[in-house]
């Protein structure tokens, strides 16, 4: 039976069997730690698309291991006992990658809008901007925010409008999902700016009562119809849902043909409406049974064509089935869907590390004190908990002077403050000698 | 022209933006003061100082988000009234915590029931949650601010739901499963109100519908990014400066995330997998032990690299909102959640 002041006398022996000098090896070691994410996207040389910025680290080493000291203060009333453990002045060495994982910057507002984000600086309040002048919005822009504003409360006006909110904030999530992870969802949304356009028209047609769907307009470079486009992207949303998320892409085809069967607008049957007329169509329909809200989402009639559509295994009863719901699909449209279905799987693939710069990582620390607090169980045995440890890696050196690019300068940017990644290397350390405490405990029992 | 339509207005040019912070934290604490009044025949010092005390990191993130929008002026009374309901409701969390937690103490002081006991602990904590929607639904005071309410409500369901989510010590098949399913429950148990913050902040304050929807977004990622620090931390914070022991979430076979990854490498017949099973978990020695093979299988790792990505994410979501020294502050916040020095 050994009592706390026999192993703290044993513990501070200069050597020898059941000493921590005796015990202590040449250095403790951390083969790796992390990857750990530094930024969400940066360019990177020789990339078109650039990647996350990652660090990791390996074949740390502390050392050399030497006691400068054990001091103890006086047993408790518990029969706890601490005792300060100190190191002499050691360093941290070892080797670091920093790179990228491959992936496209989102350059869409995925969480709001869903626009370019050139577009949205066109809107922004930007009070540090301008040459001297006042960084107010526009009285334009502050009617165009008050008039969107306007239309969530009109649509939850009647039950069928609020059906459709409920709809859209039901798969919020899974919609922003798709749209932050799949660069073809987002390529084929913003492609030849049809999105955006039609976004400034249907402001201006709300504002001034107008047609917001047009049958002699055009949007975007392509020339898409209102309708064309704003049918088509729901397919897209669709195609990219389906494999993740089923029920919120039938969601977004349910939406499409709500609004078909509603005020009898398809692809290509425009049915000119202007806003007013939109919400007085949506405030006389009535809600869709909830038979149909809680059918599964293969049931929609236009799931199992469109499945076989963006597996490349379709023919042509496929098409003519979308075609005779007003939905026709040509080559282009059948190729992107396909596209944006196949990245909805390729995302999950591991993505490739694009190499930023490597080498070794290293910092001088002095001497460090570790205080434990060792308590006697009614088995007699010794407990060892770490309470406090001065062990800091602050300083850790990388050499990043010479660290390329955007990616350099964020990397540098990043673990200057990175706090907490540089503790849980200190973790590592601090546990290899709680354990070596540990072991000498048990050995003393 | 109203207060509110004036805020989203005037400059931002020439404001003290620090004092700005300063007022509307007085502000917020004067309306929670308030709130509490009502309530005050059935609370004792313990509720008193849950709500003086603490980093009030929700109305903070609220008051901010308000402030992307609406820079310069006064914020209108309502958002302080939101942002002290919303504290409210978090407090109601913390109580109920302790409750089904059986913890004695909460921030270094004795939990509500252990100081009052159970029956008295629920019935207070209810009190919280109901002031609070009594709350919010007192602040808004136009015909949109009525679907804040609704979301204000789904928010109060989605912390329930976590809540008992969070017991259910179900584990699905796959690790992709089991971490899809940790998503789920955090997004609701914590999550939820930094999401709720920062929506209610910026749709309070006039914000428009995209700002509002991409607020959400920022309170989504910044709320899992603090959520999962807190699992790491159980893990890897000492004892004093954590105010409880660590390994916490082993000892009572939570489902945090650096044990869900740590089952994938260990395996569900380990001393982690076990705990996680509810088939016993480890105490004493055992559980530093277990602590340790946390550390060597590169949970804590993959964990903090999680956390850590979701604070990145936060930080894409504030980049399409003006460049202003609130947003600045929301930055920091996301930052400083996964960088906070450890064990200093």
């Amino acid at each position: 039976m050994a009592s706390i002041q026999s192993f703290v006398t044993r513990l501070s022996d200069a050597g020898g069997p059941g000493t921590l000098t005796g015990s202590l090896p040449m250095q403790f070691s951390v083969a790796s730690a992390g990857p750990f994410p530094l930024a969400g996207h940066v360019a990177v040389a020789g990339s078109d698309v650039g990647g996350s910025l990652m660090i990791e680290y390996s074949e740390l080493e502390f050392g050399p291991l030497a006691v400068a000291g054990v001091t103890t203060g006086p047993d408790d009333d518990e029969g706890t006992h601490e005792v300060d453990v100190t190191l002499g002045a050691a360093q941290l060495q070892g080797h670091y990658e920093l790179f990228a994982l491959e992936s496209s910057r989102v350059d869409l507002d995925v969480g709001g809008a869903v626009q370019p984000f050139p577009a949205l600086e066109a809107l922004s309040m930007d009070p540090t901007g301008g040459a001297g002048d006042d960084p107010t919005i526009t009285e334009a822009q502050y009617d165009q925010i008050m008039q969107a504003n306007a239309q969530k409360p009109k649509l939850a006006e009647s039950p069928a409008g609020q059906q459709m909110l409920d709809s859209y904030n039901q798969y919020n999530d899974a919609y922003h999902d798709a749209f932050k992870s799949n660069a073809l969802l987002r390529q084929y949304w913003s492609a030849g700016g049809a999105i955006a356009e039609m976004s400034d028209h249907t402001s201006d047609a709300l504002d001034q009562g107008t047609v917001v769907n047009p049958a002699d307009k055009t949007f975007g470079t392509s020339g898409f119809t209102y309708n064309m486009n704003a049918l088509q992207q729901k397919f897209n949303v669709w195609a990219a849902c389906v494999n993740d998320n089923p029920a919120a892409a039938a969601a977004a085809l349910k939406f499409g043909t709500a609004v078909a069967t509603t005020t009898g607008n398809t692809k290509t049957t425009i049915n000119p409406m202007t806003g007013g007329e939109v919400y007085a169509t949506v405030d006389q329909a009535k809600p869709a049974p909830a038979a149909n809200l809680l059918a599964a989402p293969e049931e929609h009639p236009l799931h199992a064509p469109l499945l076989s559509i963006v597996q490349n295994s379709h023919d042509d009863r496929h098409l003519d089935i979308l075609a005779n719901q007003g939905m026709e699909l040509n080559d282009d449209e059948v190729k992107a869907l396909q596209e944006i279905y196949a990245e909805s799987l390729r995302v999950k693939d591991p993505a490739a590390r694009l190499p930023i710069a490597s080498g070794n990582c290293a910092v001088a620390v002095g001497e460090t004190v570790f205080r434990f607090r060792l308590t006697r169980q009614p088995n007699d045995t010794i407990t060892v908990k770490l309470v406090q440890s001065s062990l800091s890696l602050d300083g850790l050196d990388y050499g990043a002077g010479q660290w390329p690019g955007e990616a350099g300068d964020v990397a540098r940017e990043r673990l200057e403050s990175a706090a907490f990644l540089r503790g849980i290397i200190e973790d590592r350390i601090n546990s290899q000698l709680t354990r070596l405490v540990r072991g000498l405990a048990a050995q003393s029992a | 022209m109203s207060p509110t339509d004036q805020a989203v207005l005037a400059p931002a040019r020439g404001v003290d933006a620090e004092a700005l912070q300063k007022e509307d934290m007085a502000r917020f604490r004067a309306e929670v003061e308030s709130a509490l009044d009502p309530q005050a025949p059935y609370l004792t010092e313990l509720e008193f100082s849950m709500f003086a005390n603490g980093k009030k990191i929700r109305p903070r993130v609220m008051l901010l988000a308000a402030r992307l929008v609406a820079p310069a002026g006064p914020l209108p009374d309502k958002v302080y009234k939101g942002a002290a309901s919303l504290e409210m409701l978090h407090v109601a969390t913390l109580i109920h915590d302790d409750v089904i937690d059986e913890a004695p103490l909460r921030r270094g002081l004795p939990s509500v029931s252990a100081a009052r006991g159970t029956k008295i602990a629920v019935l207070v904590g209810d009190l919280q949650f109901v002031q609070a929607l009594r709350g919010f639904a007192a602040a808004v005071d136009t015909e949109r601010d009525m679907a804040l309410v609704r979301r204000v409500m789904d928010a109060a369901f989605d912390v329930c739901r976590g809540e008992l989510d969070e017991l259910d010590r179900f584990l699905p098949e796959t690790s992709e499963q089991r971490r899809e399913r940790y998503y789920k429950t955090i997004d609701r148990k914590t999550a939820a109100l930094f999401r709720l913050a920062c929506q209610a902040g910026i749709d309070l304050a006039g914000g428009r519908s995209r700002d509002i929807r991409r607020g959400g977004f920022f309170g989504r990622a910044l709320g899992r990014a603090f959520q999962i620090m807190d699992d790491v931390r159980d893990v890897v914070e000492l004892d004093a400066l954590a105010g409880k022991s660590a390994g916490v979430d082993l000892a009572l076979g939570r489902h945090s995330l650096p044990l869900l990854y740590a089952y994938d490498s260990l395996g569900p017949d380990s001393p982690v997998g076990r705990a996680m099973r509810g088939l016993g978990a480890p105490e004493g020695a055992d559980l530093e032990d277990a602590l340790d093979m946390l550390r060597d299988c590169g949970a804590i790792d993959a964990a903090y690299a999680d956390a850590r990505r979701e604070a990145e994410d936060a930080l894409f979501y504030l980049e399409p909102f003006p460049p202003s020294p609130f947003r600045d502050a929301l930055r920091r916040i996301a930052r400083e959640v996964v960088d906070r020095p450890l064990n200093r």
